[in-house]
């Protein structure tokens, strides 16, 4: 054998060893794609009809959903008109409110009025009370004096009836002595007695005044004393001139600055005229 | 190579032993992708 034949042995053999060796490889190394793919294609499928069986699960969703929207906006549409309704209705229970506030915090201040007014009626009451229980205690005073002024009263009346029935004695003793005067042709006028039981004081005067009197022919004349001077009707004065005896009047009308009396006594010869002087000394 | 007689029959050598070693290495590997093979069906392309 020459030595290319035998070159081409080893070669051959190497190429042959090689050969073996490398589709030990493929066969030992090597992974089944096929049923990998099988199996993949089987998951794929699987996977597959879940997801269709889910879309449909989600369209139905979807759907109900949609439903659900529908609804949802009716619902809205519902609640909006009937918030708009409420935000009415709530605008007018805040006027309402409002007037309310107004009218609590007037009602408030008048409890407030009332309240000071109930306390300062207490405080009336009270001072009314005490007043009261003074007033009792005096009214026991009063009816306690009362019932004195009652006896004191009772005492009086009886005084009085006793007095009367005296009254009435001495009227009768009154008018029998008045007529035992007249029948001894004494005076029973009062003032009479007292005028000669009691004599005027020393006064001096001038007559202001003399007329005649027109029915009874008596000469009036006018004195400038009266009551200041301590004269009385019935007091008797004597008229003179520069000493002179002239005559004597009785007073019979006396006031308080000037007297009118009548000429009661002349002297001969003698005639009563204005200016001349009056006193009741001599 | 040298003209050989007819009388004489011809002698193995070490190279004939490397031919049937490389046969069967040749028959090892043709095994190993029959058996691939088989496992895809016989079935070369999709």
């Amino acid at each position: 054998m020459t030595f290319l034949g035998k070159l081409l042995v080893v070669i051959h053999l190497v190429m042959s060893v090689l050969f073996m060796a490398f589709a030990g490889a493929v066969f030992t190394a090597q992974v089944n794609w096929k049923t990998k793919f099988e199996t993949a294609q089987k998951l794929a499928d699987t996977a597959k009809t879940t997801a269709q069986a889910e879309a449909r699960a989600l369209n139905d969703q979807i759907e109900a959903l949609k439903q659900e929207l529908t609804a949802s906006q009716n619902s809205k549409t519902t609640f909006e008109g009937q918030a708009k309704v409420f935000e009415g209705e709530n605008q007018r229970l805040d006027t309402e409110n409002k007037a309310l506030k107004l009218a609590l915090d007037g009602q408030r201040n008048i409890a407030d009025l009332n309240s000071q007014e109930a306390e300062e009626r207490t405080k009336e009451a009270q001072v009314q009370r005490a007043r009261n229980k003074e007033l009792n205690k005096s009214r026991d005073d009063l009816v306690v004096d009362n019932n004195k002024l009652r006896d004191q009263l009772f005492g009086i009346e009886l005084q009085l009836k006793q007095t009367e029935e005296k009254y009435n004695a001495l009227l009768k003793t009154n008018g029998t002595m008045r007529a035992f005067l007249a029948s001894k042709d004494l005076p029973t006028d009062t003032r009479l007695m007292t005028v000669t039981a009691a004599p005027p004081p020393n006064v001096w005067g001038k007559i202001i005044g003399a007329r005649r009197e027109e029915k009874g022919n008596r000469l009036l004349v006018e004195v400038s004393l009266g009551q200041d001077d301590g004269l009385i009707a019935g007091h008797s004065m004597t008229v003179y001139r520069n000493d002179k005896y002239l005559g004597r009047i009785r007073l019979e009308d006396v006031r308080p600055d000037r007297s009118v009396g009548v000429v009661v006594e002349t002297a001969p010869n003698s005639i009563i005229e204005v200016q001349d002087n009056v006193t009741t000394k001599f | 190579m040298s003209p050989r007689s007819s009388d004489s029959s011809p002698t193995p050598d070490i190279y004939v032993g490397l031919l049937f070693v490389s046969l069967a290495a040749l028959i090892t590997g043709i095994v190993f992708l029959v058996l691939e093979l088989y496992k895809y069906g016989w079935q070369v392309a999709p």
